[in-house]
């Protein structure tokens, strides 16, 4: 028979002290709303006593779309009591106790401080991908059993990500796990004092490394490779593309001189009007040369070159026109800047 | 017989559930875990790991936490 463990039994008996406080949610009636039903039917009466049928009419369509709204703040209300009126699934202080004694069969020297209200555990090292991430102590405070996350997550041999001391983990930051997939059945595990259970998944959450969404990614862990000249750089020291959002060094960032995002090589331009260097939001091509040019050297989605070409060539049309259209005589009368262009008609019997 | 069954999978499930006599722990995670491998989870009964062919008895524990669970950067 395993020997009795006095600590385990009183903190056993606080944790279910605790878990069984029944701090039972004081009801809510939809008063807001209610209010806004009360107004809306002393404007319908007003209305209806001026004779204001348009009015009246649109009060009571007001007064239709709000009734969903009450029955649903009400019917809310009714499912919140009656899930805390249920009975609900609770470890008995013996059950708890059983966790606390099989902690030491799954952890390394599981702790219990009565003074402070903690049950401490510590992982093996962890290793995810290659990156040596070291022991982590997971210290719950059953005081605080019922918050939103009453633990917290320590590391003994801290290799933190590159320019982020607080992530540990790249599911840890400031010493708070991100539970993802593991929430709601931690936050089961807490509400009944599934003591065990609630240890084992933040550990099983420690040891996976969800890819798509860690706080620092592990491939960059040790910093964070510029994607236009290669180096490898401290995430501190490191800016990102507001574009594509790769990483870059201070070196190879450019500054939009429009909007002044940053962004690399590959989504900056340059003006072919002005040379300004320019993000690709901020440059734009000419619809008729296909040039880029940035906000200010584009008129009408045409670029300045592109403008006057299209302008000076109908002027100078007319122009043609014109002299071929008029009497030799006039032309040269009327346009004395052309008259060295026009053609002397020859008199006959002249030399 | 009665037994408490605790699935940690997902949103997490614990409840008394009525089992027939003899059946074994892997009979259980078939029945409760129709298209999970028992290698990807750590299957307890009364906290203490066990054989597949173990026969389920009256009150046993039984808890089913899967080995990976993604955490992300917003829970």
């Amino acid at each position: 028979m395993p020997e009795f463990n006095r600590s385990a039994w009183q903190a056993a008996c606080s944790i279910y002290s605790v878990l069984n406080c029944n701090n039972l949610p004081v009801p809510s009636l939809p008063e807001l709303a209610w209010e806004s039903l009360e107004t809306i039917l002393r404007k319908i009466r007003k209305a209806d006593q001026a004779g204001w049928e348009v009015a009246g009419s649109r009060l009571r369509t007001q007064f239709i779309q709000m009734l969903p709204l009450v029955r649903r703040q009400l019917s809310e209300a009714e499912s919140e009591q009656d899930a805390s009126l249920k009975p609900k699934l609770l470890s008995s202080v013996k059950e708890i106790y059983s966790d606390l004694c099989s902690l030491a069969d799954e952890f390394d020297c599981p702790e219990i401080k009565l003074e402070d209200s903690e049950v401490t555990v510590t992982t093996m090292a962890i290793c995810l991908e290659g990156v040596e991430l070291g022991q982590f102590q997971i210290r719950l405070n059953w005081s605080q059993i019922k918050s939103a996350q009453p633990y917290e997550i320590e590391s003994l041999d801290p290799n933190p990500a590159a320019g982020s001391d607080d992530v540990v983990h790249p599911h840890v930051q400031d010493q708070r796990l991100c539970e993802g997939d593991g929430h709601l059945a931690i936050q089961a595990a807490l509400e009944q004092g599934r003591l065990l259970d609630f240890f084992v998944m933040v550990r099983q959450i420690l040891e996976t490394y969800n890819d798509s969404s860690p706080y620092v990614s592990l491939e960059k862990w040790y910093g964070a490779n510029c994607q236009d000249c290669g180096d490898c750089v401290c995430r501190d020291e490191s800016c990102r593309c507001d574009h594509c959002e790769v990483d870059l060094c201070h070196d190879c960032s450019r500054s939009c001189e429009d909007c002044c995002r940053t962004c690399c090589n590959s989504c900056s331009q340059s003006c072919d009007g002005c040379g300004k260097s320019c993000c690709t939001r901020c440059i734009n091509h000419c619809c008729v040369c296909d040039q880029v040019f940035c906000k200010e050297c584009l008129i009408d989605e045409t670029c300045k070159d592109c403008l006057e070409e299209e302008e000076t060539p109908e002027e100078e049309k007319e122009e043609y026109t014109q002299i071929s259209e008029c009497p030799k005589v006039i032309s040269a009368a009327v346009h004395p800047v052309c008259l060295g262009e026009t053609a002397v008609p020859e008199r006959p019997g002249g030399e | 017989m009665r037994v408490l069954f605790i699935n940690n999978n997902g949103a997490g499930f614990a409840d008394y559930i009525e089992l027939p006599e003899d059946m074994t722990v892997q009979e259980l995670f078939e029945q409760k875990v129709p298209h999970g491998t028992p290698a990807d989870y750590l299957i307890r009964v009364n906290r203490q790991p066990v054989a597949a062919r173990q026969i389920l008895l009256e009150g046993d524990r039984i808890s089913i936490t899967p080995t990976k669970i993604e955490g992300a950067t917003i829970s």
